[in-house]
């Protein structure tokens, strides 16, 4: 039964793509980058602060755990099919950094290159002065190869024919009827 | 291509030979931007310009296909096109599209008929036949289709992908807000506060005299010479035919009466014409203007008592680096048929050793573009709403997301910010934010508000 809620959760956010938390959050705090899908080898991660608060931002790959070995899981099965029946385990990219804001509106950037085609995960705590975190936020994204980001040329340009041959038929029918 | 023109053709004194630029060579791109796909892009200061010079190319050359396929599609469509990897070259100016084609010796199609002024050129790899245009008159885009010639513009994204570039993302990545304005992720800068001198000061009296030759030449002899208290030099032709006003800091000003019928003029020939008067006046290229490089800033059409003509603005940019004027710009001039009736100047020179001693600097890491956003954003809204701006009513919590939807660019820039009479003559390193009707400057290293400027337009 847990295992079920569990996979419904997992099913749910990844459906999503959206922001989740676990414990309290911080209203101050909210991941603006990235989105639930990008596309190429830079990834992008934008926090937006609406007050001077201090925050630490840990970046992770979700891996697929097969034995002892920690493979990457393909963007493509994490988007379309339910994760619950693999083992994941996040591993850390980079020291997470920590960032302290002024102000009542500033925002963190931070871009990584080179990144490879998976599932990460971006994990934002709010700190308090004694570095303990008091509330996190969290978003998953798939990273998809850049050349997967295509659409037929002639799917945008479709419609436009369509229409002008639409516009024939129509003509056409016009004249001569059905 | 630069000829040269013998002064003494007008001048009948002894022969000068005067640099004159060809009018291809003052056109450059303000913004030529590469979309690396995946919402990554970067803007190409150095290299604008040659980036520009091979769309030309690929349009010559569509011209020659028989078999073109000129047509209409929608900005959504052209959005979603440039979604793939891209090139986009945009002026600040149209320019009349049929004019454009004869200049650039593009053969004219009759499906060009339905296009009337180009603003942005661009190219996509998800359309690899195709080389797009939009007109800003008409706020219409093209697509121009040729099977016939291959298009290498491919290779230019890669090569700058390879090479290294400052990444940009749009206002909406990094802020959730709904701009697709490209800004800098980060930018490292040896940019510093530059001092300059003024190429014409009221005192010196055989420059100023040498200048006003230029414009009364024989005529010289009867021209009244009126010196005001506040140090500003009046040579007055007749009775107010010419006017040349030099004022006392530094910026010069030519008045003519119109005498030309002025019917329809040409875009290119009214340019020409703005070339070859300001190359008489003293001077054009960027020999005679130490650190900087004059060029085609904008170009409006105009009327004046039904007579028509063009009214063109010069720009100056040191090092690829515009630079931006707080009052006036550095030339304008307006043209109706073949007489120029107003003429300003108010050029600056930059110590070529002073740039040389400057790129040796260590780079340092200018403000946070998007924090520099963040931080004046009420005061952006305040400056728009003071010029009459109407947001309507908005809650003070979407006050940032209502202010950075009208930005339009943002830029590194020089900016010459008016002085008093013995303060510093220094160009201040801004962040230029195009927003609304307006440009506003922040310091590029504090983001400190500097100045603002409405634009003409």
């Amino acid at each position: 039964m847990k295992k079920q809620v569990m996979a419904l959760i997992m099913t749910i956010v990844l459906l999503s793509g959206t922001i989740f938390a676990s414990g309290a959050t911080d209203p101050a705090i909210s991941i603006i980058s990235p989105v639930a899908t990008v596309y190429g080898d830079n990834l992008l991660v934008s926090v937006k602060m609406t007050a001077p608060k201090t925050i630490k931002v840990s970046i992770y790959e979700e891996k697929q755990k097969i034995g002892d070995t920690l493979v990457s899981i393909d963007p493509l099965v994490s988007v379309e099919n339910d994760l619950s029946e693999i083992v994941i385990s996040s591993v850390l990219l980079a020291s997470p950094e920590t960032f302290t804001g002024t102000g009542n509106l500033q925002f963190y950037n931070k871009q990584l290159e080179k990144v490879t085609p998976g599932l990460y995960r971006i994990k934002v705590d709010t700190l308090d002065t004694n570095g303990v975190s008091t509330a996190s936020i969290s978003t998953q994204v798939a990273v998809m190869p850049k050349d997967s980001q295509t659409k037929e040329d002639g799917t945008i340009f479709q419609s436009q024919q369509s229409g002008a041959l639409q516009w024939v038929r129509n003509f056409l029918k016009s004249i001569f009827g059905n | 291509m630069i000829e040269t023109f013998d002064l003494s053709q007008i001048m009948e004194e002894d022969t000068v030979s005067v640099e004159i630029p060809d009018t291809l060579d003052v056109i450059q791109p303000a913004e030529t931007m590469i979309h690396f796909g995946g919402g990554v892009y970067t803007r190409v200061d150095e290299g604008g310009q040659e980036i520009w010079d091979q769309l030309q190319v690929s349009f010559q050359q569509f011209g020659q296909d028989e078999n073109l396929i000129v047509e209409q599609i929608t900005k959504e469509q052209y959005d979603q096109i440039m979604n793939y990897q891209s090139i986009s070259a945009s002026l600040s100016y149209t320019i009349p599209f049929d004019a454009f084609c004869v200049e650039y010796g593009i053969p004219a199609q009759q499906s060009f008929d339905q296009i009337e002024s180009l603003m942005t050129l661009s190219f996509s790899v998800g359309a690899k036949e195709s080389l797009f245009l939009y007109d800003s008159e008409l706020d219409k885009y093209y697509r121009f289709i040729s099977h016939e010639y291959p298009l290498t513009l491919e290779e230019v994204i890669s090569r700058i992908e390879d090479s290294g570039y400052v990444a940009y993302y749009t206002v909406e990545a990094l802020t959730g807000t709904g701009n697709k304005a490209i800004i800098p992720l980060s930018l490292y800068t040896a940019k510093e506060e530059l001092s300059y001198e003024l190429e014409f000061q009221s005192e010196e009296t055989d420059k100023i005299i040498s200048l006003a030759q230029t414009f009364f030449g024989e005529s010289f002899d009867f021209v009244r010479r009126i010196e005001e208290s506040k140090g500003t030099v009046i040579y007055m032709y007749g009775y107010g035919e010419k006017i040349l006003t030099i004022n006392a800091n530094g910026s010069v000003e030519y008045k003519e009466k119109g005498i030309s019928s002025g019917n329809q003029q040409d875009f290119f020939i009214a340019l020409e014409q703005a070339i070859k008067f300001v190359a008489y006046h003293p001077g054009w290229t960027s020999s005679d203007i130490e650190g900087g490089i004059l060029y085609l800033k904008d170009a409006d059409f105009i009327e004046n008592d039904k007579r028509h003509g063009y009214h063109f603005v010069f720009g100056m940019e040191s090092g690829s680096t515009e630079i931006c004027y707080e009052t006036g710009e550095p030339i304008a001039v307006e043209v109706f048929g073949d007489q120029v009736t107003y003429y300003t100047r108010n050029v600056i020179t930059i110590d070529a050793e002073q740039l040389a001693e400057m790129q040796q600097n260590t780079n340092r890491e200018a403000f946070s573009a998007v924090n520099m956003m963040a931080l004046n954003y009420q005061y952006m809204y305040s400056v728009l709403l003071s010029q009459g701006f109407d947001f309507g009513k908005i809650e003070k919590d979407a006050i940032f997301e209502a202010t950075s939807d009208q930005i339009l660019s943002v830029k590194t820039s020089y900016l010459k910010q008016d002085v008093e009479e013995g303060d510093p003559l220094e160009l201040t390193p801004v962040w230029a934010v195009a927003i609304g009707d307006t440009v506003m400057y922040f310091d590029l290293f504090d983001a400190r508000p500097v100045g603002s400027v409405i634009s003409s337009k």
